[in-house]
C-alpha cells in the first residue's frame, strides 16, 4: 500500500482513458492494468452525440479514483477555469494540471504551471502539475504546496522513454518526501521499469497501451513492470562496474595451473 | 434578439436570456459544467445568470483523457 493525495493504494500505475480502438478495449485495459488512477478530460458537449455520456457511465462503472486533466490549456486562466469545472463534474478537487507551452513539444509552461498552481492550491485543489524535470520549478511547485509532482518522461505521446534519467534522479534525490509520478513519454515496460528503480512512486501513460497493438495485454505488461521496477528500487540495486568479477567461486578451479 | 456563441458556434437569444432559459432550450446530457466568458458558473446559479450579446458559453462533458 501507499498514499497518496490522502488515499491508500495498490496500484501505483496511473492510467488514461483516450485513444482505445473501443470503449470496452479501454473498459478491458483499465482493468488489466489494475490502476486505482484513471484520467479524464473535459471537452465541449456535441449536441448531436452523447458520446461524453456514454463514457462517463462506462468509466463510472468502475471503483476507481478518476483524475480530470486540464489537457489543452495554454493560459492560466484556461487551466483554473477547466479544473474548477472538473471539481464540479466529477466531484473532485484533484487535478493534473496541464498548462502548455509549446505546441511543438507540448512541452508544459513552467511560469504558466506555477502560477495556475498557486491559485488552484489557494481554492482547495489537490494538484498533479504535469512539469518538466526542472528541479528549480520542481521545487517551486512543492513551496507553492504540492505534494505530487508528475515531471514528463519525454514529450506526450513520443514513447521515447526516459530522456533524462539525470534530472529525474536528482529530483528523486532532492525531493524525498514528495510523490514522484513519471508522466508522459513511456514507451514500454522497460521504461517504466526504470522509472521505479529510480525510486519514483508511480507512472503515469496513456498511449502506449492504448496504441498497442493488444491494449489489455500491455496494460498487464505495464503493471507487472511497475510493480517490479518498485521492487527492484527498494531492494537495493549493485553499482556498475567496469572490470568483470566472477560470480563463481574462483577457488578450486579445476585445472587451474599457477603461471 | 442578440448573438452569443455556444461551445464556438453562433446562436441568436432574446435579449434578457437568463442562462437556465437557454439550457432548457438547449437541453444538454448531464453531467455537464458551464463557463462563461472564461469564468466558470456554478450550477447554483444558473437561473440568476443573464446573458449578454457576445458571451461566450461553454458546455462541456466528460471526456476521455490522458
Amino acid at each position: 500500500m501507499w498514499k497518496i493525495a490522502g488515499k491508500e493504494l495498490n496500484s501505483r500505475f496511473l492510467i488514461g482513458s483516450a485513444l482505445y480502438p473501443s470503449p470496452q478495449i479501454m473498459l478491458d485495459a483499465i482493468k488489466a492494468s489494475g490502476s486505482e488512477i484513471v484520467t479524464v478530460s473535459l471537452r465541449r458537449q456535441n449536441p448531436n452525440e452523447k458520446s461524453g455520456a456514454d463514457f462517463w457511465k462506462l468509466l463510472s462503472s468502475l471503483d476507481i479514483n478518476i483524475l480530470p486533466n486540464t489537457a489543452g490549456c495554454h493560459t492560466v486562466r484556461e487551466a483554473v477555469t477547466t479544473a474548477q469545472m472538473a471539481r464540479e463534474l466529477f466531484n473532485t478537487n484533484w487535478i493534473k494540471l496541464e498548462v502548455i507551452g509549446d505546441e511543438y513539444n507540448l512541452q508544459p509552461d513552467p511560469f504558466g504551471l506555477l502560477e495556475a498552481t498557486r491559485e488552484l492550491v489557494s481554492q482547495g485543489f489537490e494538484v498533479f502539475p504535469y512539469c518538466t524535470d526542472d528541479l528549480v520549478l520542481c521545487e517551486k511547485l512543492v513551496e507553492a504546496g504540492c505534494r505530487i509532482l508528475m515531471p514528463w518522461g519525454a514529450p506526450i505521446g513520443t514513447g521515447r522513454g526516459l530522456i533524462n534519467p539525470y534530472a529525474l534522479k536528482t529530483l528523486r534525490h532532492r525531493l524525498p518526501d514528495i510523490n514522484l509520478i513519471v508522466d508522459a513519454g513511456i514507451g514500454a515496460p522497460s521504461h517504466a521499469v526504470q522509472a521505479m528503480e529510480l525510486g519514483f512512486n508511480g507512472v503515469l501513460l496513456n498511449t502506449a497501451v492504448a496504441n498497442a497493438c493488444n491494449p489489455v495485454e500491455m496494460a498487464r505488461a505495464f503493471k507487472y513492470a511497475i510493480e517490479a521496477g518498485h521492487i527492484a528500487g527498494k531492494a537495493g540495486m549493485i553499482h556498475e562496474r567496469d572490470l568483470a568479477k566472477p560470480s563463481t567461486p574462483t577457488i578450486g578451479t579445476p585445472f587451474w595451473h599457477q603461471e | 434578439m442578440m448573438k452569443i456563441i455556444v461551445n464556438g458556434e453562433e446562436s441568436s437569444v432574446e435579449q434578457n436570456t437568463l442562462l437556465q432559459n437557454l439550457l432548457d432550450q438547449r437541453q444538454p446530457t448531464a453531467p455537464f459544467a458551464i463557463a462563461i466568458n472564461d469564468q466558470f458558473i456554478t450550477r447554483d446559479r444558473y437561473a440568476d445568470i443573464t446573458l449578454h450579446e457576445s458571451d461566450q458559453i461553454e458546455i462541456v462533458s466528460p471526456m476521455s483523457g490522458g
